[in-house]
Formats: structure tokens, C-alpha cells, sequence
């Protein structure tokens, strides 16, 4: 995994970068500000989910359940249509705050590259026919998760970028966007999730966008009673498993530092 | 001179270790023990959802997930909550604390199920105190959760401060939510926040809870509004509780 740059915005990979607390992002979307990006800047969201292919939204609600059954549609990747680099061997973190950042919000980002490097070594150690059973009667394997994981980057933008049209919310997105899934996440969340100890927040995070990308949840019966919820759930479940097979922290399934939507069951589901 | 030395010393340990003390520790060190063995049996409980009637909020016509909300304060309840009990002798000695959350007298962390979001979907099956292996030996320092016993605090007439939790800022600066409990001892909550943002720290009053709460976190809430605000509380010789509160954007 390499150190990358694209457009003069910070982009590392795990391992290699390390911030300093003078550092200044720019921002790839080079008019936005931190505040208010301009429309022509923000993240447009248009068409229809599909089920195996296009978009995967992780941000449904029960209000407006655009991401389970109704148009939630695609998200332009924020560098303005160039395509995302060939990157099976690297996972790249795009940083795009113009602001400097503070010395706490530096270390939320390495905590987020040492979340990303215990996932990557957690699916990297599941065998492929590795199994994980869900509550509704659907499968997980890690040779899915790899495929996934494998093309897998993120972009931490800045707190006001919004994301969705019917449910525009802002906090993040997960995409598999034609193969080349991305995640979104707006900086507070990830701040958010740093509070939690043993990096377990950031690593739930990481996984449960994962979890979000894999067949299971985006066949998810969007129609059934309490549809978001058990969609969420499904995405927590996967995170829980994925960090109980490495033996990595992850978010209780009760208690201060449970994560939204809980889980389905007691203790985390066996990859067999 | 040894001999001076020798009494000094027998001198410290008779001051610092009564016979009392002495005994305590030896029954707590031998009910520990006892204790210990019996670490992977879990505590069968009873569990219930907790009503936002209960939890002193009225209903604002409004709904999350289909569920009808309540409104505490500035914050939302919509059913995410757990009230739960056992039978078993050990229940007695968990305690709830700031820093660490539930556990044992014996230094060993408690994890319950079915947790609040599981009130949700009806489910109170298998309701369980579970302890963790691996004893607590040391509070954790600089976690989250326990009141700093420095930097700034509330006052507020008859309450004291509890436990912590920071709250991001879009500008990468700090705040803070915080429980406080009234000096008589009773059951009931204040949650507040202190805006660390400017010159004077300045505290508002989000909510009160007719109902001890020791421990709070919170998580991003992905899906809707807000954070999600989890608090922990357990009253002496009372029933465990657990609940989720939406924090709307903007408060």
C-alpha cells in the first residue's frame, strides 16, 4: 500500500502517512468552502437502487426509506467524473477539508488508518468459503468480502457536505459504484467515533460500511416491517463478525458505546 | 535504630489497616473468589421496555421508526429502552460506573442483553447479565465517560457532576454533554452541555430523567437527525436500566 496524491489533496494509505499538525487539506473540490459547498460542488444524487450493481445507500430511514425501496439513485464520486484509480493494491483515505485541522482531528485520522489496517488484516485472514449466517437466512462469505474490500477507498469531507437528495443528510455514504466502492463519511462522524475506546467506534465504522456494500444487505427486503432497521442491524452484525474473527474491538452490543440499531443477536455471529 | 524503624512501621500498617478493614477485605477477597468461579454462569433477568411516560417525556407527535416520540428537554425518546432485574445474588453487587459502565463489585464488566434497540423489535427473550472474562484491575485513564476532575464544570444549585462525554464540532473544537445528580442523593438526571467554544463556558440543560442514569456515550446517528445518546443507570438495590436519546441536530 502506497502513498498516493491526486489533485494536490492529501490521500494516504495505511501505514505510510502521518500527520503533523500544521498540515493544511486542501479540498479537491477546489471551489467548495468548509461550510456550504456550492451547488455545482455538491454531491448530486439521481436514479434507482439496484440490487448487485450501481448504489448502496447506508442511510435510510423509516421516514423516508428513499435508500431501501425508492429512487436514492448514484453519487458523483467528488473529482468531478475522472475515474477512480485502478487500486486493488492500495487503500486509499482522501482527505478534503480546507481547513487546517486540529491536533485531535489528526490523530481521529490515524486512528481511522489503524481501524482500516485491522479490517484489511481481519478479511484478509478469512478463508474464502468462510460463512457468516444472517437472520434472515442469508450468507456472507470472505471471499465476497475480499472482492469488496479489495477496490475499497474513503473520503472524509468536510462536516456540511450533504449526500442524498430524498434523505439529504450529512453524514456519509456507502457506494459500490460500479465496482469500485466508496465511502463517504463527513469528519464529526469519524470524531465521533474516535471517542470510543480501543478504537472500537472507528473500527465498527469501517466495517459496518462494508457491510453495507455485500449482497445480503442490498437484497434486503426493504418493504418488511421495521425494513431500516434490520438493514442496519445486518450492516452492524457484519461488523461485529468481521472484528470478532481477528479479535479486534468493536462496538458493544449494549451500554455506552452501543451503536445505532444495535444488533441482532447476544455475541458476534462465527465465520465457519 | 532497626528496632525504631520496625515499631514506625508496625506503627503505619496498624493505622492504615484496621482489624475492620482487615476483615472486609478478607471477606470481599474470599467472596471474589467464590465469585469468580461462577463467571460464565449468566444472570438470568426479566427485562421490559421502558415507556416515555416513565422517563418523564410527553408525547410530540412525532415518530422514529414508525414509533411515536416523546420529548425529554431538547431530547427525543422514541422506545429505545431496557429496564431489567434479576433474582441472582450477584445482581447486587453491579454497580454502574462513569468511566467503566456496569460491573461487578469484583472488578469484572456486565454486558446485558437484549439491549434498548432490541425493545424496538419486541424482543426480551433470553434477557441475561453476562460478565466479562479478564478482571478490571485499574480504572481506565483518559477514556471518555468519566468526569475529568479538571477543566471546566456545571454549576448548577444542588447538583453535582458526573460522568462525560465529548461532543465534535464542525470547526474541529470540542464540547461536552454531562450528567449531574442532586446532592440529596435521589434519582433523577440532569443532562447538559457545556459549550466550550467561547470565553466563558456556557451550560444549557438538555433534559431531566426522573431516573438515575451513571454512565453516557454517544454515536453518530447515520440514518436520521442527530446523535444517539446511550445512558446507563443503575439505582443501589434497584433495576438496571439502559436507554437510547436522540439529539437532534442544532442542540
Amino acid at each position: 500500500m502506497n502513498l498516493r496524491h491526486n489533485d494536490g489533496a492529501p490521500q494516504f494509505s495505511t501505514g505510510r502517512w502521518q500527520p503533523e499538525v500544521d498540515d493544511t487539506f486542501d479540498i479537491i473540490l477546489k471551489s467548495s468552502t468548509a461550510t456550504e459547498p456550492p451547488a455545482g460542488d455538491t454531491i448530486v444524487v439521481t436514479g434507482t437502487r439496484t440490487s448487485g450493481g450501481g448504489i448502496v445507500w447506508s442511510h435510510a430511514t423509516g421516514g423516508d426509506p428513499g435508500g431501501l425501496t425508492g429512487p436514492t439513485g448514484e453519487i458523483t464520486p467528488p473529482n468531478d467524473g475522472e475515474p477512480p484509480p485502478p487500486d486493488e493494491s492500495e487503500i486509499i483515505i482522501t482527505v478534503q477539508l480546507n481547513r487546517t485541522l486540529t491536533a485531535s482531528e489528526q490523530q481521529v485520522l490515524q486512528n481511522l488508518q489503524n481501524a482500516i489496517s485491522a479490517v484489511d488484516a481481519a478479511i484478509r485472514s478469512l478463508a474464502d468459503n468462510a460463512r457468516i449466517t444472517l437472520y434472515d437466512g442469508s450468507t456472507v462469505t470472505g471471499a465476497e468480502l475480499k472482492a469488496l474490500w479489495s477496490k475499497t477507498d474513503f473520503t472524509v469531507n468536510p462536516d456540511n457536505t450533504y449526500y442524498g437528495t430524498t434523505n439529504p443528510q450529512n453524514r456519509g455514504a456507502a457506494i459500490l459504484n460500479g465496482g469500485d466502492p466508496q465511502v463517504f463519511v463527513n469528519m464529526w462522524v469519524l470524531t465521533d467515533y474516535a471517542a470510543h475506546p480501543d478504537n472500537s467506534g472507528l473500527n465498527y465504522f469501517v466495517g459496518h460500511e462494508l457491510g453495507h456494500l455485500t449482497q445480503a444487505n442490498q437484497n434486503h427486503d426493504g418493504t418488511a416491517p421495521d425494513a431500516a432497521m434490520r438493514y442496519e442491524q445486518m450492516a452492524n452484525d457484519i461488523s461485529r463478525a468481521i472484528a470478532n474473527s481477528a479479535g479486534i474491538s468493536v462496538l458493544p452490543s449494549e451500554g455506552t458505546s452501543a451503536p445505532t440499531y444495535g444488533y441482532s443477536t447476544p455475541s458476534a455471529l462465527q465465520f465457519i | 535504630m532497626l528496632k525504631l524503624i520496625a515499631l514506625l512501621v508496625i506503627s503505619v500498617i496498624s493505622v492504615s489497616a484496621s482489624p475492620g478493614v482487615q476483615r472486609s477485605e478478607s471477606k470481599l477477597r474470599s467472596d471474589c473468589a467464590k465469585f469468580v468461579k461462577s463467571l460464565d454462569q449468566p444472570m438470568h433477568a426479566t427485562a421490559r421496555q421502558l415507556s416515555g411516560d416513565e422517563l418523564g417525556g410527553k408525547p410530540d407527535g412525532a415518530n422514529f421508526e414508525g414509533r411515536p416520540t416523546y420529548q425529554i428537554g431538547q431530547l427525543r425518546y422514541f422506545g429505545a429502552g431496557v429496564e431489567a432485574t434479576s433474582t441472582d445474588r450477584r445482581f447486587s453487587k453491579v454497580r454502574v460506573f462513569a468511566d467503566q459502565g456496569a460491573m461487578h463489585d469484583c472488578g469484572y464488566r456486565v454486558n446485558f442483553w437484549p439491549g434498548p434497540w432490541n425493545m424496538l423489535l419486541g424482543d426480551v427473550s433470553s434477557a441475561a447479565f453476562r460478565f466479562e472474562r479478564g478482571r478490571v484491575t485499574k480504572p481506565r485513564t483518559g477514556t471518555p465517560g468519566k468526569a475529568p476532575a479538571s477543566g471546566p464544570s456545571p454549576v448548577i444549585t444542588n447538583f453535582v457532576s458526573g460522568a462525560r462525554w465529548p461532543l465534535s464540532k464542525s470547526d474541529g473544537t470540542i464540547d461536552f454533554v454531562q450528567l449531574m445528580h442532586p446532592k440529596n442523593g435521589s434519582s433523577e438526571t440532569l443532562i447538559v452541555r457545556l459549550d466550550n467554544s467561547r470565553s466563558t463556558v456556557r451550560t444549557s440543560i438538555l433534559g431531566k430523567l426522573p431516573v438515575r442514569f451513571q454512565a453516557i456515550g454517544l454515536v453518530p446517528n447515520l440514518h436520521s437527525s442527530g446523535r444517539m445518546m446511550n445512558l446507563v443507570g443503575k439505582d443501589p438495590n434497584g433495576p438496571y436500566r439502559s436507554i437510547v436519546l436522540q439529539m437532534p441536530d442544532g442542540v
